[in-house]
């Protein structure tokens, strides 16, 4: 019988490396990645072979046809929907350990596309509390509250995006 | 087209250079028309395997530099798009080679020409 289990993992945006790094010891450990659902947060393993993974998460904006295809080309494999915003891919590899982003530019330029997804969620919030305060009906307040608590989150992943922005211009991987 | 022929020589400078070492590669595959895994391929080749561009900042320059009107895509097969360097791409790329051999010229002076 195939031994499996599935593993709920949280993971932020600006530090996709450390679920990355957490599939790979997986692999390596000889569970493989059979499937990524729910958000993107559980993932279902099955015991088999010992291997070298690599897990990449990407960001792009609005992928055409011809970002899944480059990726294929150069060896990934998608473990996910394609439906975005985030993507998963994987590739085995031997001795070099493969990335996706091989400089600082593009690493910064994928969390100031994650900055601008939060910033157009802040503005779509204010939008809605503006109506709420116009409009009364039960319940209003209690949204309005709870909206005002997600601005605060946004605030939040902005200011980690920044500081690991930040962090990838000090220690700037040259190519 | 025009417009690049009105822009300020500095202007453009001040906006492109120095280009990374990914741009400047992409730009230089693109005298030929290639798609993003072929750049990926012939700079490998070129470089003896010094750089390696991966996929993420190879579609991410791509799409950039597109918009950017550096390069342009000139045709579309088996979902591969395929692109050439643009007269303004080359006019940056003219002004890196020169800013790139004004740094060798000052090494070379600067710590003697032999070995």
């Amino acid at each position: 019988m195939k031994e499996v289990k599935t593993v709920w993992h949280w993971w932020w945006g600006w530090n996709t490396e450390k679920v990355e790094n957490w599939l790979e010891e997986m692999e390596k450990n000889g569970w493989n990645l059979t499937k990524v659902d729910f958000a993107q947060i559980r993932f279902s393993f099955k015991k088999g072979k010992v291997r070298k993974m690599r897990y990449c998460w990407d960001y792009p904006t609005y992928p055409k046809d011809n970002y899944f295809e480059l990726f294929k080309e150069d060896g990934w494999e998608s473990m996910d929907n394609k439906m975005g915003p985030w993507f998963i891919w994987r590739k085995p590899y031997e001795n070099e350990r493969p990335r996706i982003y091989t400089d600082t530019r593009s690493l910064i330029e994928k969390n100031n596309r994650q900055i601008r997804t939060v910033i157009f969620g802040i503005i779509v919030t204010l939008v809605i509390l503006s109506i709420l305060s116009i409009g009364n009906f039960a319940g209003a307040k209690l949204i309005s509250v709870l909206l005002i608590l997600s601005l605060a989150f946004y605030g939040y992943i902005i200011v980690q995006l920044r500081q690991n922005n930040k962090k990838i211009k000090q220690d700037a991987i040259k190519c | 087209m025009y417009k690049v022929i009105n822009m300020d020589t500095e202007k453009l400078q001040k906006k492109y250079l120095p280009l990374t070492e990914a741009a400047y590669y992409i730009l230089i595959s693109l005298n030929k028309p290639r798609h993003g895994y072929g750049i990926m391929q012939h700079v490998n080749k070129i470089t003896n395997g010094r750089i390696k561009i991966g996929a993420g900042t190879m579609y991410g320059n791509l799409s950039r530099m597109e918009k950017e009107g550096l390069i342009t895509s000139v045709a579309e097969e088996d979902r591969k798009k395929i692109y050439e360097i643009s007269e303004k791409g080359k006019i940056i790329l003219k002004f890196e080679l020169a800013r790139l051999e004004e740094l060798l010229g000052h090494g070379k002076s600067e710590m003697g020409d032999g070995k």
